[in-house]
């Protein structure tokens, strides 16, 4: 479970988080909007560590992320996954090389293994035949799924999603959408998923969080906030937002 | 377009403090000028607290129209009253709303800093400066150890990768900028010897200066321009992509995973191209001995062989490799220190390459005077 405690973040002389308050129970995918510059790839930072927060607590499965030592941070980070906006694939190694880095890199696990475990995810993205290929050889969307293979490779409790369909068209964001909701029923992966779209949160949303002043203005589930008479929820959900 | 009809002005004389302007028909630059001055002179000479412009006769009003409201709003604000529009045609208001809007409150100039505080900025940022530059260079070498104690979960491919686009690819330019500087050196000294009778001793000040100076300098000046902006961009653009993020969320040690392999491959690779930029060089004063001294390369090579000790090669190819560290560390450093957009990373290749040259230049000052009192 992932839970964040009236979290307070200053960045610049900005107040971006202002008593964030926030609980993701596990096997669920939440979905975190809000307008641009309301801290929600804030907030998936600092559950992955990479920010500390000012003020509060940032809970994974109980253990209070701030003040795991560097160590400890990385072990973490080893049950989670985070996809980036464009995959952030790293440019001069293959889709293959790429998805392997998180068990070459932090495992003993022997080579064999791992390209067997590379196969499997890039199978399970739909991107097994662009193995051999290069990130700058191959398209956005297919990027995204390389980054959402790679962030599965570890076998993740947890998948950050940081605007997983920013730039896509709407046929390659339904497809990433479905992706994203097949990942949590058949990996029964928990997923923070930070985006504009009210498409991708009802394709694979369980719940949905509005941000709004650094904190959740409005919460529930598709369906309740679907029906929320509040108007910023309606502007949102009806796309007229941002 | 002409047209008979004109602008009309009716004044009110003023009652209860309020002076009441009529004006009416065509408000434009054509016939404006009739009721300008008057209107603007009743304004003036009233000074009571209101004025109302009635407007409902108005049958146009064009830009200069909307000015002489703008005129009589001035005349009348300047005097601490206020002004009010009345029955101004809908159709003609767009044009009065955009000259009438309120004025922008003007921003207080910006406090002066005096120079005491000036100084104290200046000194807070050089020491906060010097405490980042302390801890990447504590990184740095702690990344390098790790790189050296961990030679099997080093990645060979990227450093050899590496090796192969900052060393062997800058080979060509090191030969000929070390070719040339032998060859200008050459020249430029034969002259001088000549006069003296001192020609023999072109090969031992060509020979000195490549191996212990010019070699390593050279070498380190083009690696900077080449490989040091190299790094820079290519970490910085890392970063700006999220891909140094996406190394740590994935567990994995930015610094060590693209730092290290970088240090390494200019820790091997900067001696090497240091050794063929001495030779590039020597074989420029050669070229020099033979075609202008019109001395054999055989003599050339024995005077070399009498000048040049072990500790000259050495003492260039030690300083070789710690201007190659500095090479790499900068460009790393400047690319992990970008921030921003793609200009930053702009800024960090050319900070990479202007904080690379005058380091060489500082650390090879020092290096001058070690040896010269360590008599090396």
């Amino acid at each position: 479970m992932i839970e964040l405690k009236d979290v307070h973040k200053r960045l610049g002389n900005r107040d971006i988080l202002q008593g964030l308050t926030l609980t993701i129970p596990d096997g669920v995918n939440y979905v975190l909007m809000g307008r641009s510059g309301t801290g929600k790839s804030v907030t998936l930072r600092h559950v992955i560590g990479i920010l500390k927060p000012d003020r509060g607590q940032v809970l994974v499965d109980g253990v209070d992320v701030p003040k795991l030592a560097r160590r400890e941070l990385q072990e973490l980070r080893k049950r989670m996954g985070y996809l980036f906006q464009n995959g952030a694939l790293i440019n001069w190694l293959t889709v293959g090389q790429n998805v392997a880095l998180p068990l070459q890199e932090n495992t003993k696990t022997p080579p064999d293994e791992i390209q067997d475990r590379v196969v499997e995810v890039l199978r399970l993205v739909g991107m097994e035949h662009a193995i051999a290929q290069y990130p700058s050889d191959i398209s956005g969307g297919m990027k995204l799924r390389c980054g959402l293979a790679r962030a599965l490779i570890t076998r993740p409790a947890y998948v950050l999603y940081d605007e997983p369909n920013a730039g896509l068209d709407p046929i390659i964001s339904t497809q990433i959408h479905r992706l994203i909701a097949d990942v949590r029923d058949q990996l029964g992966v928990t997923g923070l998923i930070v985006t504009h779209s009210r498409h991708c949160a009802m394709d694979c949303g369980d719940r949905v969080g509005l941000l709004d002043g650094g904190r959740i203005a409005s919460e529930g589930t598709i369906d309740e906030m679907l029906a929320s008479e509040d108007e910023l929820v309606r502007s949102f959900l009806s796309g007229h937002a941002d | 377009m002409q047209t008979a009809e004109t602008a009309r002005l009716t004044i009110d004389p003023p009652t209860d403090g309020v002076l009441r302007l009529h004006v009416g028909g065509r408000l434009s630059a054509d016939t404006l000028t009739a009721i300008w001055a008057r209107a603007l002179r009743a304004v003036e000479g009233a000074r009571v607290p209101e004025v109302e412009v009635h407007a409902d006769q108005v049958t146009f009003c064009d830009a200069v129209g909307a000015a002489l409201l703008v005129a009589l709003r001035d005349a009348q604000e300047s005097s601490g009253g206020r002004i009010r529009l009345v029955g101004f045609p809908d159709a003609y208001q767009p044009v009065v709303d955009l000259l009438l809007r309120p004025r922008p409150e003007r921003q207080p100039p910006p406090a002066r800093i005096g120079w005491v505080e000036r100084v104290g900025r200046g000194a807070a940022a050089f020491f906060r400066d010097t405490a980042d530059l302390i801890g990447w260079i504590g990184e740095l070498l702690v990344a390098l150890v790790w790189g050296v104690l961990n030679v099997r979960r080093l990645r060979i491919k990227d450093t050899l990768r590496t090796m192969q686009t900052a060393g062997v690819e800058s080979l060509p330019v090191v030969l000929l900028v070390s070719g040339l500087i032998g060859l200008v050196l050459g020249f430029q000294s034969a002259l001088q010897l000549r006069r003296f009778g001192g020609d023999i001793y072109l090969a031992n000040l060509i020979g000195l200066s490549m191996v212990r100076e010019l070699g390593p300098l050279m070498t380190a000046v083009v690696l900077t321009a080449r490989s040091g902006s190299a790094f820079a961009a290519e970490i910085g653009t890392m970063r700006i992509n999220e891909e140094v993020d996406a190394l740590r969320t994935m567990g994995i040690d930015p610094v060590r995973f693209l730092v290290t392999p970088r240090m390494l491959a200019a820790f091997f690779m900067t001696p090497l191209l240091t050794m063929f930029a001495n030779v590039a060089g020597i074989a420029g004063g050669c070229v020099v001995w033979t075609a202008t001294l019109g001395m054999s390369p055989a003599g050339y090579a024995a005077q070399l062989e009498q000048a040049i000790g072990l500790s000259d090669l050495f003492s260039g190819l030690f300083k070789a490799l710690v201007f190659g560290l500095l090479v790499a560390g900068v460009g790393c450093v400047r690319g992990m220190q970008t921030r921003g957009g793609a200009s930053a990373v702009g800024e960090s290749t050319t900070s990479a390459v202007v904080s690379g040259v005058v380091l060489i230049a500082v650390t090879d000052s020092l290096f001058s005077v070690a040896f010269y009192h360590l008599g090396i």
